[in-house]
């Protein structure tokens, strides 16, 4: 009996481990700015408005050296929100409208704040590349690990060799 | 006494809902990178799975707790 109490207080604790974990890397998460890098001039997002909200997933980061790098499609919280900041500011965006299941690729220019944190901003001369927003029909032929990857990232990879090479 | 052993029960389903939580919010930038419908629907589907886990975990615990 004793033995099965002492279990249980084990299991008690694990849990609260567990759960302190879950809230720690949430904060951490949610603070730190792994997009951010000195030699990084812009990202490619995967961005839309989804039924619990508005998604936003780097896809892509364009370096100053010209060179691109895919990334996993991970959503970044706080990219995310500065990014939807900036497309309601320059009334490219309205969260509250559009269909609950839209894609769209779009490439941003990076900078930092003077209090350090990330600038996202879409320049006007970048318009025309985000009016090259690619409506997924059926949402389907967006899955990077389908067989249609190829052709996504090269278009993903396109869209930002061609940004590279406006602002070199 | 209390059943230790459900109770034990009890906090390991809990801590299968908090992981459920994090896989929730974590992986979802996975799906999210396929199809919005579907992202939702998995998404959706894991928290069903997870408050489901959450009661039946609490329920498990005061079970153990409340046998004398």
């Amino acid at each position: 009996m004793r033995n099965s109490r002492f279990i249980a207080v084990i299991a008690f604790l694990a849990f609260l481990f567990v759960c302190i974990v879950a809230v720690g890397t949430y904060i951490i998460l949610r603070a730190s700015n792994p997009v951010w890098n000195e030699r990084k001039t812009s990202i490619v997002l995967d961005t839309g408005r989804m039924v619990r909200g508005f998604h936003t997933n780097v896809l892509a980061n364009v370096f100053t050296d010209g060179s691109v790098s895919l990334d996993a499609p991970l959503t970044n919280l706080r990219i995310g929100k500065a990014f939807q900041d900036a497309l309601v500011s320059h009334n490219l965006w309205n969260p509250t409208e559009g269909d609950p299941f839209y894609h769209f690729l779009v490439i941003v220019k990076l900078s930092r704040n003077e209090n350090g944190s990330t600038h996202v901003e879409i320049e006007e001369s970048m318009r025309s590349i985000f009016l090259f927003q690619t409506y997924w029909e059926g949402t389907d032929t967006f899955d990077l690990g389908n067989s249609n990857s190829s052709i996504i990232t090269d278009k993903v990879r396109s869209l930002a060799e061609d940004f590279c090479s406006q602002i070199r | 006494m209390p059943d230790w052993k459900k109770v034990t029960e009890g906090f390991m389903w809990l801590m299968l809902s908090v992981i459920l939580i994090l896989l929730a919010i974590y992986g979802e930038g996975y799906f999210l990178g396929s199809s919005g419908a579907f992202a939702e629907g998995v998404t959706g589907f894991i928290i069903c799975g997870s408050l489901a886990t959450t009661v039946y975990g609490v329920l498990r615990i005061v079970e153990g707790l409340g046998r004398t």
